[in-house]
């Protein structure tokens, strides 16, 4: 049995496929590059994606040597994400399930990128933080289905440190040259540390931060303070998250999850606290198809499915609002 | 200064409280241990300033005749706060037998800490001890000063949540007594509850979220 999932909710337009024991057979994504110094433009992605699915899907397909036929179930995100982005791949799933008469099984976002992290971490319960361009979000299940311990207020904390990158033009990929930029810096500099309860809040520290490099400070140290308060805060709810809910393990997930530095201090985090540490491979870091698969298959299997006609897209579609007959 | 820790009693996510002496008085010291994870120069300035914010809180709340631990030594550099242990009952494990006289003495405190401009954070009923006669509140460690509506309705949202997680059968009848409580010390209350129906109906809490259209 087979479940091909497809992955459109932001810059990169994937297909997975994974058989019935949740191997991963196939993992082909084709992202699109923002023109440099600019973010994501919705309606440019939506492109990007309408031009390269047909190559995708077919190269995912030949991995295995099977058509398209031979598929047993489509699996597509229906957010959350870029309204333009989620509509083409719906589309292109709607017509592979309605012409090959296969069942379409609805995926959120979010609950892909935590069960691509369970299930290739082998970490059964752990408490899951997602962390990307688009999420910041701690989360760990609870009767039926996974519960916010704590998010973001505003703007995730991918966005945050892209953004910042971008204003500074440390150029593609922003993460990895800020935090190059912050391991030169020395001093801490004061910037606003917002933990509201278990939420964090972003917007007022890059505004801040981007006053300090106008105001003349080095743009290593901004760099390094910015960095310094933007993943304390994250931290410290995380912290919390572990004391609170008791769970033997902290799993990170999403594209953020790529930080060194991030990286470094949940390792600390969790050795403080006495639990394992793990993080998603690199591979199912960012969005991919893999992970819709993935997640498709766990659904398909419990007889999950929608109507193609009502399979509409939902841009603003929260974890909390997944049921989860799999777990 | 001279100390003597003696047993721990509660290990937090930030700090730990030990029970000790202080000279020979039998005290609590709440120490914000340094943290791996953040940078030395941002850890020592978060501890610091934190230890110093909470001791100034807790000394506010005393001088707005709300019933506070004494604080009896305050070491910001190793963020650290001695003061009084309170001898007395936790008020969650002793709530049933005066729910109501309860409800509206823990009214009074938010009240007055509230027209003193202070919002505490934590209002759990694991964080007032019947003490003699007397309900003391402690943990001011996410507390704040703050006049706005907004942090004030946060206590109320806190309390009511607590009561309905913890004892849902008397849940209404004891916020109402809350309230009672409540409105001999802050006047504008009504402004406060108005506030607090608009954070319970918020996304980011579960139970009470609005549904979120969907197209």
């Amino acid at each position: 049995m087979y479940v091909l999932g497809i992955e459109s909710t932001a810059h990169t337009f994937g297909v997975g496929i994974v058989d019935e024991n949740l191997n991963i057979l196939a993992n082909v994504n084709s992202t699109y590059v923002p023109q440099k110094g600019k973010g994501i433009h919705p309606r440019e992605a939506a492109i990007h994606h309408s031009e390269n699915a047909s190559n995708v899907i077919k190269e995912a397909l030949s991995k295995l040597n099977v058509s398209i036929k031979d598929i047993d179930a489509i699996a597509i995100t229906l957010g959350p994400g870029l309204g333009p982005c989620l509509r083409t791949g719906a589309t292109i799933a709607r017509f592979l399930s309605l012409q090959y008469e296969k069942p379409l099984v609805p995926v959120n976002h979010a609950i892909a990128h935590l069960e691509i992290a369970r299930y290739t971490c082998n970490e059964e319960d752990p408490l899951l933080v997602y962390i990307a361009g688009g999420n910041t979000i701690i989360t760990t299940f609870v009767e039926g289905r996974y519960r916010i311990f704590g998010e973001t207020q505003d703007i995730p904390l991918g966005n945050a440190v892209d953004y910042f990158g971008r204003m500074i033009g440390v150029g593609y990929p922003e993460l990895i040259n800020v935090e190059k930029l912050a391991m030169k810096g020395e001093k801490i500099l004061d910037l606003p540390l917002v933990v509201k309860g278990q939420d964090v809040s972003y917007s007022g520290l890059i505004t801040s931060a981007l006053k300090l490099i106008k105001d003349g400070y080095k743009i290593e140290d901004v760099a390094l303070s910015f960095i310094e308060y933007a993943y304390s805060m994250l931290c410290e709810t995380v912290e919390r998250a572990v004391v609170y809910t008791n769970k033997e393990s902290i799993v990170l997930t999403g594209g953020t999850s790529r930080s060194i530095i991030l990286k470094d201090k949940m390792e600390k985090l969790a050795k403080g606290q006495n639990v394992r540490f793990k993080v998603v491979p690199a591979e199912y870091a960012g969005d991919n198809g893999a992970m819709i698969a993935l997640t498709g298959m766990l659904a398909f299997k419990c007889k999950v499915s929608i109507d193609p006609r009502k399979s509409y897209v939902k841009p603003m579609w929260r974890i909390d609002q997944v049921d989860i007959p799999w777990r | 200064m001279e100390i003597k820790k003696i047993e721990p009693i509660k290990k937090g996510a930030e700090a730990e409280i030990w029970k000790g002496f202080w000279f020979d008085l039998v005290s609590i010291f709440k120490i914000r241990v340094p943290k791996a994870w953040r940078h030395p120069l941002l850890d020592q300035k978060i501890r610091t300033s934190r230890t110093i914010k909470e001791a100034r809180i807790i000394y506010s709340a005393m001088e707005n005749s709300v019933r506070v631990p004494y604080i009896y030594d305050v070491d910001p550099e190793n963020a650290l706060i001695v003061m009084e242990f309170i001898e007395g009952n936790i008020l969650k494990e002793v709530f049933k037998s005066n729910y109501k006289d309860f409800s509206k003495e823990i009214g009074r405190i938010i009240g007055k800490l509230h027209s003193s401009n202070i919002v505490h954070g934590d209002v759990t009923l694991s964080n007032f001890i019947l003490s003699g006669n007397e309900i003391c509140i402690i943990d001011f460690g996410l507390a704040d000063f703050s006049n706005r509506d907004e942090d004030r309705g946060i206590d109320l949202h806190l309390f009511l949540r607590n009561l309905e997680s913890s004892f849902s059968s008397i849940a209404k009848e004891c916020f109402n007594y809350f309230i009672e409580g409540y409105s001999e010390f802050f006047e504008n209350y009504d402004e406060i509850l108005e506030k607090l129906d608009e954070i319970r109906k918020r996304g980011r809490y579960v139970e009470e979220r609005r549904k979120i259209k969907t197209f």
